[in-house]
């Protein structure tokens, strides 16, 4: 078991180095985030100017730094349904199928890997144009290993949500479009821009029971107001819904395999 | 010539829209996608107006009226016009060789030449969120259509003049994504939020105010002069991106790459 896991780990440094090697891509491709953050501010800025200094417990700068949380680890997610979506259209699935690794464990450690880099990159500029725009606010230093401990959980259930659209292609060949919905609900109903304590009460009791609270906004509030009873409770929500991920994940690869076809040539 | 350029275009637009039917299932999971998609955004301003119900002047209606505008004009800019986000990477692949050795117009021939399926949905999102939703006056659907062509005309010139940098600065792929995300993003908030320096941005380098908010202030309340204006933004940018485009193409440098055109 423990060489398995080595094995995955050392898939999981080589994406990492990989994507080091690229790290001024990656900063160049956060010039976005910095729009998204001005934007969010000017909003935020009419809107508090309008409403008083805080709304729901949330003051401009805890908003705009839930935002650069929020954006953090949407912008970190490699795009995993793309890659899948690929490798079933031109066939490099069957150099993996051969493989004597895990398909989809194969993916997560190098997906894990590049994302890690990513999230540096975004927390970096995400976290110093919102420190310029509105200040720093009050931050737990002390929990910090629990908040990289939430961080891979999160990107362990957001890889296998959106792993199982990617594995779709095994029916549909372009994923795009089921993609786009998936993600945009895990965006609106994951408190991806504002948090949901501030949504309607119907829509509130409704998010309550879906997973995507806890793909997004979740992890992003104990950013911001952190404690270790929010900690505790996200950590047991998030296992639930990755294991229930998990297995449609690899219910839908199992399935979908058998349907590949193999040409010679 | 003007007729024949159209005939041309209505031609090329027939045969795209036949190649994408002939993948029905992908066409209507893309649409379908897509217009989830624009919904679900339209939903988030449903939720924050629902807690705030003024934005600056702005209530729900006049942001609807903004995605049926935006999402339109995207869809008749990109959507139809499929290779105007290519432009860079035709240039600096030397794929331009193709057109110009035929006797059209080789700008209009390299946009029509490609359809980009998946914002058929964003073709289809406006007229029916502004019809099912807003319900605007007749008379305000009228407005709505001519200020969507031209908030298109506005945005089809902006991406054409800057993809036309391919021919000056070489691979501007990069450039091109970036400045269509911000340019995006820009469009789909009311321009009243800006301030200072930036919402002179808005209206001139990076003219999102023009295809977003100049529209919507007309659908709210018409005014010739606010209309001569967006018409003139309109000229001003269809007619930039296409000199840069004839100015760049006499740089223009032949590659010997053989593709397969697709």
């Amino acid at each position: 078991m423990s060489r398995s896991l080595l094995k995955y780990a050392e898939v999981g440094l080589i994406a990492v180095r990989s994507a080091w090697a690229y790290v001024w891509n990656q900063l160049l491709s956060t010039l976005f985030l910095v729009v998204v953050i001005y934007v969010f501010v000017q909003l935020w800025r009419a809107t508090f100017a309008a409403q008083g200094p805080a709304i729901d417990g949330f003051t401009l700068p805890e908003m705009i730094w839930y935002l650069v949380a929020t954006e953090a680890i949407i912008l970190s997610l490699p795009r995993v349904h793309a890659v899948l979506e690929q490798e079933v259209k031109d066939g490099d699935l069957a150099l993996r199928l051969s493989k004597p690794y895990s398909y989809l464990g194969f993916h997560y450690a190098s997906f894990l890997g590049e994302a890690l880099v990513k999230l540096a990159a975004m927390l970096v500029v995400g976290g110093v144009t919102a420190y310029l725009m509105v200040g720093p606010i009050p931050f737990r230093w002390e929990a910090v290993p629990v908040l990289l401990l939430l961080y891979l959980t999160t990107h362990a259930l957001n890889f296998f949500y959106v792993a199982a659209v990617g594995l779709l292609a095994f029916w549909v060949e372009e994923v795009l479009g089921i993609h786009l919905l998936f993600d945009k609900l895990k965006w609106i109903l994951g408190g991806m821009l504002i948090p949901i304590g501030l949504y309607p009460e119907t829509v509130r009791r409704v998010v309550e029971w879906l997973p995507f609270r806890y793909m997004v906004g979740g992890p992003a509030e104990l950013f911001v107001h952190f404690s270790w009873g929010g900690a505790g409770a996200l950590l047991v929500h998030q296992a639930t819904w990755s294991v229930v991920f998990g297995l449609m994940c690899s219910g839908i690869f199992r399935l979908g395999v058998r349907r590949v076809d193999l040409n010679g040539g | 010539m003007a007729a024949r350029q159209a005939a041309f275009t209505a031609a090329y637009l027939k045969a795209n829209l036949a190649t994408a039917l002939e993948y029905r299932v992908s066409l209507i999971t893309q649409v379908l996608g897509m217009l989830l998609n624009n919904g679900l955004w339209v939903f988030f301003w449903a939720l924050y107006f629902a807690r705030f119900p003024v934005l600056r002047g702005w209530t729900l209606d006049d942001v609807m009226v903004l995605w049926a505008v935006v999402t339109t004009a995207y869809g008749l800019a990109v959507g139809l016009m499929g290779n105007v986000l290519r432009l860079p990477q035709l240039i600096v692949q030397g794929q331009l060789d193709y057109f110009l050795a035929l006797p059209k117009n080789v700008l209009l021939h390299v946009l029509v030449s490609q359809m980009r399926p998946v914002h058929f949905g964003d073709l289809l999102f406006g007229p029916v969120l502004l019809l099912a939703v807003v319900r605007p006056a007749r008379a305000q659907v009228g407005v709505y259509a001519v200020v969507t062509m031209l908030a298109a005309l506005v945005l089809l010139g902006f991406l054409i003049l800057v993809g036309s940098a391919a021919f000056f600065a070489g691979n501007a792929d990069a450039l091109l994504a970036q400045v269509v995300n911000a340019l995006v993003h820009f469009s789909t908030y009311p321009a009243r939020i800006f301030d200072g320096g930036v919402r002179v941005m808005l209206y001139t380098i990076l003219p999102a105010g023009f295809v977003s908010t100049v529209p919507v202030e007309l659908v709210r309340e018409f005014d010739w002069l606010r209309l001569l204006w967006l018409a003139g933004a309109a000229a001003a940018f269809m007619g930039l991106g296409i000199w840069t485009f004839h100015r760049g193409l006499r740089r223009y440098e032949s590659g010997n790459l053989m593709m397969l055109r697709s």
